[in-house]
Parts: C-alpha cells; sequence; structure tokens
C-alpha cells in the first residue's frame, strides 16, 4: 500500500513524496491508535480503591510514556533516513517561493504526530473513563455525592470538630476555618441561617466534599438546598439523598453499615441539629491503632477497636464508602473538567513538534555541518553570556545578548544576500536565526518583565495592588496561554518570510 | 537542403546500414523534440520490443523505418529556433584571498547548440571557471552576462546545471531519482515515466534503471547525472572531466551523447566541459579554451574574423611525432623546411616550422629519408601546443 501511494506521490507530488509525510502519516496514526488502546484498556476505574490505598498507575503509565519516547525516536529515525534521500533545494530543482514553507508545515506535522504518541495513550485512558457516564449523568451523581457527605464525617471543611462537646474548644478551633461562625456582644458564638442561630458544633457547621465538575457557585447552592431541607425539616428529601448516595455505593457493590433510615436516624435531629453521629467514611482506618493513650480516650460510641492479624485498628460503628465514592467519581469528573489534552498540554506538544521541526528545517536549508556548529557556537554563547550575566548578577544581560543575537543573525541574512559577496557564515547563523526565532518575542516580553520589576517596587507592592500598578505584567501573567499561542502565529509568519529568504540565500555563491 | 532535411537523411543512412545503436538513440533524440505523449508511448513501445526481439533483424528494420518516418514527418514542420548567445564573460578575475593563484581576464561567449571545451593542466583554473560560471563562486571583478530571463539567484542555477568530477551521493533507485527530478521539473504525471524510460535508454542506463548509486561504475554515474540533466532542460551545462575514469570507447560515446544534445535542432542548449583529453574534445568542441596557469588562450580565436583568419594562416605548422631517430639527426634532416625549434616533450618531438612550411613538405622529409615514425600529429590548431614546454 505505501508502495502504491509512494509511486502516486512521486510522480503527481514531488514535495510530499520526498517529505514521505502521507507514509509517515499513516504509520504515525496507526501508532497513535495502540497507543490509545492502551490507554483505554488501562483507563478503567476500580470502584474500591482509595485515596491511601490504591495501586499505583505512575508506572505503568511510566514504562508507556518510555515506550512512547522510544517509539517516536525510532520513528523519527525511519522518517529521516527516507527523508534525506532527496533534497530539491540543494539540488536546485525549481521552487517556488512557498514551497519551503510548505514543506516545513509537513515537517511540523509529523514532527507534532511523532511527539504525541504519549497523549493518544492518556487520551485513551480519559475516554474509557469518561465511558462510564455521561458528562450530564457525572454531575447528578457528583452532586449527590457531594450532597451526601455534608453528613459523613470529615467533609474537607471539618477537620478540627472534636469528638467531645466542649462547646469553646470546638468554637475555637472552627472560628478560624469558618466563615459562617459569628460572635455576638455577649461572646456567644453561633452559625446564623436563614434568622436562625445554630450551634457551632451542629451540623450547620458541616461542610461539602467538592467535584472538579461542581464549581463554587454549584456547591454553594447545594450547601443552602440542605440547609434549607433542615431548617424547613424536609426530612423526607434528606431521607432520599440518602438513599441516591447509597444505591450507588450498592451499584459498585460497596458496603455500608446502615441504611438511609438509619443513617437519617443517625444524623437528623431538627429543630437545633446538634446531636448527631458521626458516619465514617470507611469501615476502619487503614492505619494501626496501638496508642494506648488514645485508645483510653477515644469515643466508644462512634467507633470500636478491631483487631486483624494481631493489629489493632480504629473503627467506625456508622459507615459508608465515601472515601472509594470520592476516589472514583473524582476521577470521571476530573477526565471531563481535565482532561489530559486541554490547550496548554497541547501548547507544550505543539512546541516540541516546533522545536523539532525548525532544527530540521534549518538542518535541510543549510547543512549538517552548519547546524552543528551553529548548536555548538549557541552552547558556548551560553556559557559566555551566563558568565558575564552571573559575573554581574543579572538576568537582564543574557536577556539582551540573546535578542541581539537574534537580530544579528536577521540582519546578517540580508546583508549577505544583497552584498554578492558569498555565503561567509550565514550557514551557521541561518540555521541559529530560524533555530531561535520561537524564543525571540517571549525573550521580549521577558526583558520587559525584568527591567519593569528590577527598576520599580514591583515586589514591594502588595499582590492585590499590583494588577492597577502594573498592568502590562498582570496582562501578560494572565493571558500567558494567549500570548504563547500567538508566538506560534509569529513563528509562522517568520518561516513564511525565511522561506523564500533561505530559496534566495541558496542560490548565492559560496565564496 | 535544410540541416533537419540533412540529419534525416543521416538517419536513413543508419537504417540503411543497420546502424541501430546510434540510430535508437537519435530516434530517442527525435521522440523528444517532438515533445508528444503519443510520440513517447510509441518509441517507448519501440524499446519495449527490441527487449525481446533484438535479433530479429527484418522486423527490426521495418518498426525502426515506419517510427523514423513518422517523426521526420511530424517534425518537418516545426520551426528551428535560432541560436541565441546565452552567455558572455567580460574581463572575468577570481583572486582567492588564501592563495596566489588568479584566474583570468577571462573573455568568453557560449550560444545555443555550443561546446565549448576547456583545457589546461591540473590546478590552472578549469573547475573554478565551471564553478564561476555556475554560479557557485563570484567573481572579482569582471562580469557575466546570462541572456535570458530568471527571477533570482535560485531561479538562475535552476537553469546552469553543474556537474563536478566527483558528484554527489544520491539514495534509492535510479529510476526514482530521475522520477523525482521529472515530476520537480513539472513534467506530467502521464508523461512522467515513460519520458524518464526514453531518456534511460537514449543514455544506454536501461538495464540499470533499478541499481543504486554504489551498484553504478563511475561512468554510469556520468550517464546517471546527463539523464537527471536531460530532464532539466538547462540553458548551460557545465561539466567537469566528464572524461574521467572513461575507457576509450566510453569516452567517445559520451561526447557523442554531448554533441547531439547541445545541437539539437528543436532544443539546443550550450555546454562547457572541461578536460585533459586534448584530441577528444577539440574533436567535439565548436571553442576550445587553454588555460596556463589561470590565463587563457583561445584555440579558434581566429575563426570569428577575417583579420584573424589572415592570423591563422600564417600561424607557424607545429608537428607532434614520435621517431627513432635522434634530436641531432632530425634537426640535420628538417634544416631544408627552415625548422624553428625542435623540442623532446615527453616521449615525443615537436617539430616547429614557419607558417608557409606545409604538413606534406614535412611528411616528404619524413619518406625521403626513411624514417621510421610511429606516430604523428599536425597540432598547429590544437591546444597540445601549448602544452609544449
Amino acid at each position: 500500500m505505501f508502495k502504491n501511494i509512494q509511486n502516486t506521490l512521486l510522480i503527481k507530488h514531488p514535495l510530499l513524496w520526498n517529505t514521505k509525510i502521507i507514509s509517515i502519516t499513516i504509520l504515525a496514526l496507526a501508532i497513535h491508535f495502540i497507543f490509545f488502546i492502551i490507554g483505554f484498556a488501562q483507563g478503567g476505574i476500580d470502584f474500591t480503591e482509595t485515596n491511601s490505598n490504591y495501586n499505583s498507575s505512575i508506572f505503568n503509565d511510566s514504562i508507556i510514556v518510555f515506550f512512547s519516547v522510544l517509539v517516536s525516536i525510532l520513528l523519527f529515525i525511519f522518517w529521516l533516513v527516507n527523508y534525506f534521500k532527496n533534497n530539491a533545494l540543494k539540488s536546485f530543482y525549481p521552487k517556488n517561493n512557498f514551497s519551503l514553507f510548505k514543506e516545513w508545515i509537513f515537517q511540523f506535522f509529523a514532527c507534532f504526530l511523532i511527539v504525541t504518541f504519549s497523549s493518544s495513550f492518556f487520551c485513551g485512558k480519559d475516554f474509557k473513563i469518561r465511558s462510564y457516564y455521561s458528562e450530564q449523568e457525572i454531575l447528578k451523581r457528583c452532586t449527590t455525592l457531594s450532597m451526601a457527605s455534608y453528613f459523613i464525617e470529615d467533609s474537607y471543611s471539618i477537620n478540627y470538630k472534636t469528638t467531645n462537646n466542649n462547646d469553646a474548644e470546638v468554637v475555637e478551633a472552627v472560628e478560624g476555618i469558618y466563615e459562617d461562625v459569628e460572635t455576638d456582644s455577649a461572646g456567644v458564638k453561633f452559625i446564623e441561617f436563614e434568622g436562625k442561630r445554630y450551634h457551632p458544633n451542629s451540623l450547620f457547621a458541616n461542610n461539602l466534599n467538592s467535584y472538579s465538575i461542581l464549581d463554587y457557585e454549584k456547591d454553594s447552592l447545594n450547601k443552602r438546598q440542605i440547609r434549607l431541607w433542615l431548617v424547613n425539616n424536609k426530612k423526607e428529601k434528606v431521607e432520599n439523598l440518602f438513599r441516591n448516595y447509597l444505591n450507588i455505593a450498592k451499584e459498585h457493590n460497596l458496603k455500608s453499615s446502615i441504611t438511609a433510615t438509619e443513617w437519617l436516624n443517625l444524623v437528623y435531629h431538627y429543630p437545633d441539629f446538634k446531636q448527631f453521629k458521626n458516619i465514617g467514611k470507611e469501615e476502619k482506618s487503614e492505619y494501626s491503632f496501638d496508642d494506648n493513650q488514645k485508645q483510653k480516650e477515644f469515643d466508644s460510641t462512634n467507633y470500636y477497636i478491631t483487631t486483624i492479624n494481631n493489629t489493632q485498628y480504629l473503627a467506625n460503628k456508622f459507615f459508608v464508602p465515601e472515601n472509594q465514592l470520592k476516589f472514583a467519581y473524582e476521577k470521571i469528573a476530573d477526565s471531563y473538567t481535565k482532561p489530559f489534552l486541554d490547550w496548554s498540554s497541547l501548547l507544550i506538544y505543539i512546541y516540541a513538534a516546533l522545536a523539532i521541526s525548525l532544527s530540521l528545517f534549518s538542518f535541510r536549508v543549510t547543512s549538517g555541518k552548519s547546524w552543528l556548529i551553529a548548536l555548538v557556537s549557541f552552547g558556548v554563547f551560553n556559557i559566555v553570556a551566563g558568565i558575564f550575566s552571573g559575573l554581574i548578577s543579572s538576568g537582564i544581560l543574557y536577556l539582551i545578548l540573546t535578542i541581539s543575537l537574534i537580530i544579528f543573525t536577521f540582519i546578517y541574512l540580508h546583508i549577505i544576500i544583497s552584498g554578492k559577496k558569498g555565503k561567509k557564515i550565514s550557514a551557521v547563523t541561518n540555521a541559529l536565526l530560524i533555530s531561535l526565532t520561537p524564543a525571540f518575542l517571549p525573550l521580549i516580553v521577558g526583558l520587559h518583565n525584568a527591567i519593569v520589576t528590577t527598576s520599580s517596587n514591583y515586589y514591594a507592592t502588595e499582590t492585590n495592588l499590583r494588577s492597577q500598578e502594573f498592568p502590562v505584567i498582570t496582562f501578560i501573567q494572565d493571558n500567558s496561554l494567549l500570548l504563547i499561542s500567538l508566538n506560534l502565529v509569529f513563528v509562522m509568519l517568520m518561516q513564511l518570510y525565511y522561506s523564500k529568504q533561505m530559496k534566495i540565500w541558496r542560490g548565492i555563491a559560496e565564496d | 537542403m535544410n540541416e533537419f532535411a540533412k540529419q534525416c537523411q543521416e538517419l536513413r543512412d543508419f537504417l540503411t546500414f543497420d546502424e541501430y545503436t546510434i540510430l535508437i538513440k537519435r530516434i530517442i533524440d527525435l521522440t523528444l523534440d517532438t515533445q508528444n505523449l503519443e510520440f513517447y508511448h510509441k518509441t517507448n513501445k519501440l524499446l519495449n520490443w527490441l527487449d525481446t526481439n533484438e535479433t530479429n533483424n527484418e522486423a527490426k528494420k521495418e518498426h525502426f523505418s515506419i517510427l523514423l518516418e513518422e517523426l521526420i514527418s511530424y517534425l518537418e514542420n516545426k520551426p528551428i529556433s535560432e541560436y541565441k548567445i546565452l552567455l558572455e564573460t567580460k574581463n572575468l578575475v577570481k583572486q582567492y584571498n588564501h592563495s596566489n593563484f588568479g584566474l583570468g581576464p577571462i573573455d568568453l561567449h557560449l550560444q545555443q547548440g555550443q561546446i565549448l571545451g576547456l583545457v589546461g593542466e591540473n590546478g590552472n583554473g578549469k573547475t573554478t571557471l565551471l564553478r564561476l560560471l555556475c554560479g557557485e563562486l563570484y567573481a572579482t571583478s569582471g562580469k557575466i552576462e546570462y541572456n535570458f530571463s530568471y527571477t533570482d539567484v535560485f531561479e538562475l542555477r535552476t537553469n546552469l546545471v553543474y556537474i563536478p568530477q566527483r558528484t554527489d551521493t544520491w539514495y534509492g533507485s535510479m529510476f526514482e531519482n530521475l522520477q523525482f527530478t521529472a515530476s520537480s521539473y513539472g513534467y506530467s504525471p502521464e508523461e512522467n515515466e515513460v519520458l524518464v524510460e526514453l531518456i534511460i535508454a537514449r543514455l544506454g542506463l536501461r538495464k540499470f534503471r533499478k541499481y543504486r548509486w554504489r551498484d553504478l561504475s563511475s561512468g554510469y554515474k556520468m550517464r546517471f547525472e546527463l539523464a537527471r540533466m536531460l530532464l532539466r532542460k538547462p540553458k548551460i551545462l557545465l561539466i567537469d572531466e566528464p572524461l574521467a575514469n572513461l575507457d576509450i570507447l566510453a569516452q567517445q560515446t559520451i561526447l557523442e551523447d554531448f554533441k547531439a544534445i547541445a545541437k539539437s535542432l528543436f532544443r539546443p542548449i550550450g555546454i562547457i566541459l572541461s578536460s585533459q583529453q586534448l584530441y577528444e574534445v577539440e574533436k567535439t568542441s565548436d571553442q576550445v579554451i587553454f588555460l596556463k596557469q589561470g590565463k587563457q588562450k583561445n584555440l579558434h580565436d581566429t575563426v570569428s574574423n577575417n583579420n584573424d583568419q589572415e592570423e591563422l594562416q600564417i600561424a607557424p605548422l607545429v608537428v607532434e611525432f614520435e621517431c627513432e631517430a635522434s634530436q641531432s639527426e632530425l634537426t640535420q634532416l628538417f634544416q631544408e623546411l627552415e625548422l624553428t625549434s625542435l623540442h623532446f616533450n615527453g616521449g615525443t618531438f615537436i617539430a616547429t616550422f614557419p607558417g608557409k612550411i606545409t604538413i606534406y613538405q614535412f611528411l616528404q622529409i619524413i619518406i625521403s629519408n626513411k624514417l621510421q615514425v610511429l606516430y604523428f600529429r599536425n597540432i598547429s590548431n590544437s591546444t597540445r601546443r601549448f602544452f609544449v614546454s
């Protein structure tokens, strides 16, 4: 198949044939598919895992990433060996002004396909995780889990709740972290909701476990909804919430020690909701409980001590599988809200492909020898510039030198083209110019920021005032993704320009 | 009878005398002249037929005859363009910073259909001149004028094919490389394969179409470069030492090819070649430039105007010969021909006589004195005389 495609391309589209872009695209897509399948196969969720007890996939992921890099290198070698067989530019075959640009676009595309194998693996994982539930369904389920977590111990904002009922101690503990806790003129701490005051150690002090699919606004509304149910004594609504929660748990064969009605009875005591039992988020702690002193003090109404293999553990009398559900559903929610391949991670891949393709382009239009000299020269330049910058303790010097180098190589190219004196060292400077162009705008921005921050009281200014005093820096920081994306457009435009210039430069006499 | 009619008669003679080897080359040339896909296919069909019917002389004659007449009738009405000047140099000088060697000043011109030979000892500037003319080097002073249009230096260099003595390595099969050249030069997909087939047949590469660079001898590598050049349709071909490493038969064949390529009536180009093979180059070239320490000496300077023609007539007679007689015996014998000088030069004698002496008088002396001459050549009009120390 490849042979037939190549034969057709050879006589119809010599540039496509020379770059082997069709073959490499087919091959790379096939490899992407394999990595995607591997990711999909590995993307299953074990609903019994928790935050502290899970089979780490990092090791598997590392192996896959390692293999993806290996495959990328091998494919690069295979591609380049075939691609470098012919070079129409060096043979002085006719080329239009945009021909080199087209060739670079093909190089960039091939590089992008080759460097992104690992992304297909992670996308496969995301895709598998998403395949459990639709976004709408996961939103519904996370809402249920999040709302029910209000009635479970250690939802994220009740970490300081103690097991005794010493009001002063509790209030002191919670006051620091709850905005809800207020103090009246008599010094009494309370939580006010809908005009009524509640004890700071009541259910009204609780909070929700959040999921990434639920934003702050949704969390607030859900919390308000629960409180309204409590205030208005909508017992059946709360019981229904527990039922839905336990149904989800049952769906995944997860164990709980209570039914929805029992749960309701344990935590729901209208109207002040001060008395409630602790609903554990797992059956027992993962860690041994051998502190004798603490064993004497532990709350026997909510906990008991169990011994497994001669090791004592603190166990909950009443528990639901919150840890397992939270761990699993957070993963599913994240697959929608924080997919592996978003624009920022894509930009990393794009820039990697850009760097490789520009190196390749500079190698193709100049020569291997010039390219290598350019690489070594730039290394030496960095060392010298680094030493000088270090000597005067200023990063600005390094930035200025690097920007100057790029400007010099740009001007030198035009001097050589118009000079009719031979190419001199322009092959080396051209290789540098092409490779360093993507760094030009970021260096300018970096220089601006460095000058502004060192010549003003930027670091002395309070963080919240910086946006008013330094709007440009703030804009740059707030729009870094946009600026990085615009830099891509700049590089492409420059490549369009270089393509024409490099063609002319190629025709210039050597000496 | 115009030039085309003369060529046609020559081809018919080849057919009459069964000179198929040269005839097939000339038929391919005519086919390429037509620039007609139908003829490309017809000639290619003949080539394929020949692969299995090489010994069937009767049928072969018939096939050749039919195709030849078809080609002639197609081309006889095609206008033959006049040869135009392609290149002129004026006081062209190249000086290297790091060396004492300097080339020039060089004044030359080249027109379509012409072959210009560059001869000279090693290190006298032949390659430098070729590199200057193909745009690989800048001249220190003087001018090179190319009389054809181009938009930039790159486009200029696409019109100038320079084949160095040591050609670059290429990868993949020969056929594939030639197809790539053809498609890069805008030949249509329909004509690509058939045209490449014709061109490799024209240069005797038909058996080697799947060969790679490393599989080919240096002679065939040179032929590959010529095949590629034919596809590139350059205005000027500049070729450095094309005869080096070729046996005598291959040298003659390739020079004959140069002549046919340059002097094509419908697709003429200019060729500048350098070589150490003086006689072969002189036989093929329309002009010969001898370079000695970078300085130019023209062999056929005198052909172009009448005043110089007179100079030619009074130019001395220079004869190179190999003889068993001693230098003193010969000096004595040639005294009656007013011998100007007699040098012993690398196993041969070089005798110089006044311009009024003819080669027949020289031979009369040889015959009348029964001298054992193993070899002789009148080099009065050869650059060989420039090589005499």
